[in-house]
């Protein structure tokens, strides 16, 4: 038998007890094996020299070893490893290990475990590793073992229940409306069923929210409920290419760091006084709220300048100001979200349920004119409402040489700047002139994008990881099970079952907007943005075509009131601007809550005042 | 080599692409489809059918479509809102030719783009005359009239009439046939239209029109004795007495009132558009949409391929026609009709079936 081989359990089943290799996924670890090999060291043997190249990482199985640094520093070494270094990306040894009892040790070299420490999880531990080697959990010279992984998460009762619902209701949706004569096709209510599944699964979070989408689409397939074709519809959508275009534009914009100078550019012209640092950080957020798709995105980019307005600041002036500050960045990030057709993926799945002709109509341009009116009157209104609810006697001022530095380390316009700055324009240019090149705009956004992977400007590994591809899976998969629901005749039955709303719809829209803001802010409670306008317009845009409202409109009015928030939980960018802010910042206070409150009624106000407004396009 | 002239190369390729993609569409001819109804709608598939057919050999020509919804929805908001819309469609593709068809896109859409000096207009199922739109003395339009197949109307009667199975008309006499239809304008034309046809195997016996259901189903009821069949076309604009109580909407649906029609009419009655066999109608006799189709996108080829001028086309009135069939009122009534019919029925998908497991109790 040979050595090798007789010795090759032994090690997989040592690497096995390692904390640090049960982070591994089992193929990396497989894979990792061959590499490995055993040495033992008699007593006084040098394993490893300070200053020597670091080509191995070593596991200590057997034996005691003596580690000293350059400093003088010593630690004895029974169990876990040493040599970290080379798994870590350094060159050299920082300490010496010599066997002070006869010992054995794994040799993994160096490419092998970089191949390991791939996985984050792997690396912090080996990092964690080498930090302790000396301090050790009692800071007594005993090398620290390999950290233990974390303890394993508590299984939530909402994840048992909803898995067990997603059993239970389509069954339920079968039995119950298996024989109802009122359903179109049998393939209607097999898709119910879907349907009903793929709720549950948003409503109690089991999966990343663009997986139930993409299961929709598996499941209409496999059933044979909608041709591919049909289903796979959505990959090939105007929305899905727009909204890939988009994504990449925004990538170059906020990569090449052109989102951050413009917010400098915007501190260094101002006046230096409170009015103006509240108004650049909300202008800032409204600024990026087209061509930054993501609120989250919005939210990074301008949290540090929150934090570092409130850091320049004396106490007294923060603690005044830091609410202002937080109401209007988040104001700024999030207000104008609906009244923009790139400001948020969402947006592009509205756009996406939208008929043909209606999608030739509201282009990004038209998006913005039909919301205008009511984006300004919320304006306004968000504006009286942060006077009447921030007003304080601070005077803070912020240091014009900070600012004027920080902008001198950006330098000059680079390259990447200017190709954000261009793309922009073409784009923006393309919305304008749209009638006279008769070239559907997602097609010029998708030019736009090919020219910034052409020349450079936008890498492979920032288009793999800048442009969100899990949203844009959810959104062609979306699209597709929404022209499967027309496929089956679903949309029909789902009209049926609402013609209650028709004449709401229809007549008294006043009191349709008043219900439907009523039962999104409920349903806001429980669920997040995305899950809800999912909802919302799946029921309701089928009925709003069938019955002769514009879907945009409901499209809209859904957008723009499950943006509504009062508390941080209810919105991801919320919590992250609550995280990102210092102490100071009271984003959470209850003056932004007040405010918060108020500007979902000042959403519903706006709503009202634009009705003229859309009368005259022939909206409503 | 130089950075720099690597990144002027890629450039000038970028530029010179999007030079030609620009280039390329401005001169691309556009045609606007503009359909006063849905999609859904039969007579609006069947054109869209025979468009596809004619404008697939052309494909350098880009071909859109509108569609303004303006049957199942007719309130009068509905129609503002369809009006604004399609007119901003025209505006925002800017076509070389719009084709619109039927009388609500001509009204609230086309005839704003008269003597335009791009777009040019070709019209098709227009039931009344073009004066009201100003089409006569547009520079910019042509078209296809649709007008009602009286011809084929009477060669229908006089087949049906024949087969003493169907017990139509009285014997030896000719078949009388009266018009009832609603007080809109189109109903006004096709009743004149009518009036000025030859007829010789039957007998017109003129137009009656109503303003509400009630009367609607007074005539009915009343034109036993005076008529062998009834012709109706138009009866979208009866008004009922609790309608628009609840909703915006004034007249009664359609296809409540050909319910009711083809339920209790006393003589068979006769639609002369296809879609009222869609709306509960036996059998009717329409013009046919594959030949306003096909002359409205000929038209549209002479405009933008041989660059005629729209006035210099003149304009074309209908001359074929279509058979719908319902079975379930044909069985009711006992009308047989010629199997070639059904077989020109089930051919352009205008022969409704039967529910399977209904007992048809006859009349």
């Amino acid at each position: 038998m040979d050595g090798s081989t007789a010795i090759t359990p032994l090690i997989a089943e040592l690497l096995e007890r390692v904390p640090v290799f049960k982070q591994c996924r089992a193929q990396d670890l497989s894979r990792f094996l061959p590499h490995i090999r055993m040495r033992d060291l008699a007593a006084g043997e040098r394993l490893m020299t300070l200053g020597g190249e670091a080509g191995d990482t070593y596991l200590v199985i057997a034996g005691t070893f003596d580690l000293h640094d350059r400093s003088g520093r010593f630690a004895s070494i029974a169990e876990g490893l040493v040599g970290e270094e080379a798994a870590i990306g350094m060159d050299r040894y920082v300490s010496t290990v010599v066997a002070a009892t006869p010992g054995r040790v794994l040799v993994m070299p160096r490419e092998a475990i970089w191949a390991l420490a791939e996985n984050r999880a792997v690396r912090a531990q080996l990092l964690a590793s080498f930090r302790g080697r000396f301090t050790g959990p009692e800071g007594d010279g005993t090398a620290a073992p390999v950290a233990a992984p974390p303890a394993e998460k508590p299984v939530s009762l909402r994840l048992v229940v909803g898995w067990i619902l997603a059993v239970v209701v389509p069954v339920a949706i079968i039995g119950l409306l298996g024989d109802s004569p009122t359903l179109p096709t049998p393939q209607a209510l097999h898709l119910l069923a879907v349907i009903g599944i793929i709720v549950v699964m948003w409503v109690f979070s089991l999966v990343p929210d663009f997986v139930p989408a993409f299961f929709a689409m598996l499941a209409v397939v496999i059933l044979g409920l909608a041709p591919p074709s049909i289903t796979m519809s959505g990959f090939a959508s105007d929305s899905f290419f727009m909204a890939l275009s988009i994504f990449g534009l925004s990538a170059v914009i906020t990569v090449s760091g052109l989102s951050y100078r413009i917010l400098l550019w915007m501190l260094r012209v101002g006046p230096a006084h409170k009015a103006w640092y509240s108004v650049t950080l909300f202008v800032s957020g409204l600024a990026l709220t087209p061509i930054v798709p993501t609120t989250n995105g919005r939210v990074a980019i301008t949290a540090p300048f929150l934090n570092e307005l409130l850091g320049a600041f004396d106490k007294e002036s923060a603690r005044g100001e830091g609410p202002r500050l937080s109401a209007s960045l988040l104001g700024g990030v999030s207000l104008m979200s609906a009244v923009f057709l790139s400001s948020k993926s969402v947006n592009f799945m509205i756009f996406g349920l939208l008929p043909e002709q209606e999608q030739a109509r509201f282009q990004w341009l038209y998006w913005f004119y039909a919301a205008s009116v009511c984006g300004l009157v919320l304006l306004i209104l968000y504006g009286i409402g942060c006077w009447l609810l921030f007003r304080n006697s601070s005077k803070p001022t912020l240091s014009r040489a900070m600012i004027a530095e920080q902008s001198r380390i950006l330098g000059p316009m680079r390259g990447a700047e200017w190709a954000g700055v261009v793309g922009l324009f073409v784009l923006m240019g393309s919305f304008l002139t749209a009638s006279t090149h008769r070239i559907d705009v997602p097609w010029i956004a998708l030019g736009i994008l090919f020219a910034l992977l052409m020349l450079g400007f936008l890498g492979k590994s920032d288009f793999r990881r800048q442009i969100d591809w899990n949203f844009l899976i959810f959104l062609g998969s979306f699209i597709g099970v929404i022209q499967a629901i027309k496929y089956v005749q679903l949309d029909k039955w789902l009209t049926k079952q609402l013609a209650w709303l028709g004449p709401y719809m229809e007549t008294n829209f006043v009191l349709f907007i008043l219900m439907l803001a009523v039962a999104i802010f409920v349903i806001r409670l429980v669920l997040p943005v995305n899950a809800t306008v999912v909802i919302f317009v799946s029921l309701l845009m089928p009925t709003a075509i069938n019955l002769g409202v514009n879907p945009w409109l409901i499209g809209f009015l859904v957008l723009l009131l499950a943006e509504g928030f009062i508390w941080p939980y209810q919105t991801s960018y919320y919590v992250q601007l609550c995280s990102i802010a210092r102490d100071g910042a009271g984003a959470a206070s209850s003056r932004v809550l007040i405010l918060n409150a108020l500007t979902f009624v000042m959403k519903i106000a706006a709503v009202y005042a634009s009705m003229p407004f859309w009368r005259q396009l022939g909206i409503l | 080599m130089r950075r720099s002239i690597l990144t002027i190369a890629m450039g000038v390729f970028v530029a010179a692409a999007v030079g030609a993609a620009v280039w390329f569409n401005l001169t691309r001819p556009r045609v606007l489809i503009l359909h006063s109804y849905e999609t859904e709608y039969v007579w609006v598939h069947d054109i869209n059918i025979a468009l596809k057919r004619v404008f697939e050999k052309h494909s350098w020509i880009d071909v859109r479509y509108h569609h303004m919804d303006t049957k199942k929805l007719s309130s009068e908001d509905h129609l503002r809102r369809a009006g604004i819309a399609a007119r901003k469609a025209i505006e925002d593709n800017r076509p070389d030719v719009v084709i619109a068809f039927d009388d609500n896109a001509q009204k609230l859409a086309v005839m704003y783009f008269n003597d335009h000096p791009t777009i040019k207009i070709v019209f098709a199922g227009l039931n009344g005359s073009i004066e009201p739109y100003g089409y006569h003395k547009a520079k910019n339009v042509t078209g296809i009239l649709e007008r009602k197949p009286a011809a084929a109307i009477q060669e229908v009667l006089a087949i049906l009439s024949n087969d003493p199975h169907n017990r139509i008309g009285r014997e030896g006499k000719p078949v009388r046939a009266l018009f009832l239809g609603d007080k809109s304008s189109s109903v006004k034309h096709d009743g004149e239209h009518l009036a000025s046809f030859k007829w010789d195997s039957m007998a017109y016996l003129g137009l009656k029109t109503v303003d509400t259901f009630e009367d609607w189903k007074k005539a009915v009821m009343s034109a036993e004795g005076q008529a062998d069949v009834l012709l109706v076309g138009g009866y979208r604009r009866l008004r009922g007495a609790n309608v628009g109580a609840k909703t915006r909407r004034v007249y009664v649906k359609p296809e409540e009132v050909m319910a009711w029609t083809e339920a209790n009419a006393p003589i068979p009655v006769i639609g002369m558009n296809v879609f009222n066999t869609e709306d509960g109608a036996m059998l009717s006799v329409g013009v046919s949409p594959f030949e306003q189709a096909d002359v409205a996108a000929s038209m549209a080829l002479r405009i933008i391929e041989k660059g005629e001028k729209p006035n210099a086309i003149p304009v074309q009135t209908s001359r074929l026609y279509v058979i719908s069939l319902r079975e379930e009122a044909l069985k009711r009534r006992r009308i047989r009709v010629p199997g070639v019919f059904e077989a020109f029925a089930r051919a352009t998908d205008n022969y409704i079936d039967a529910p399977s497991g209904t007992k048809v109790s006859e009349k």
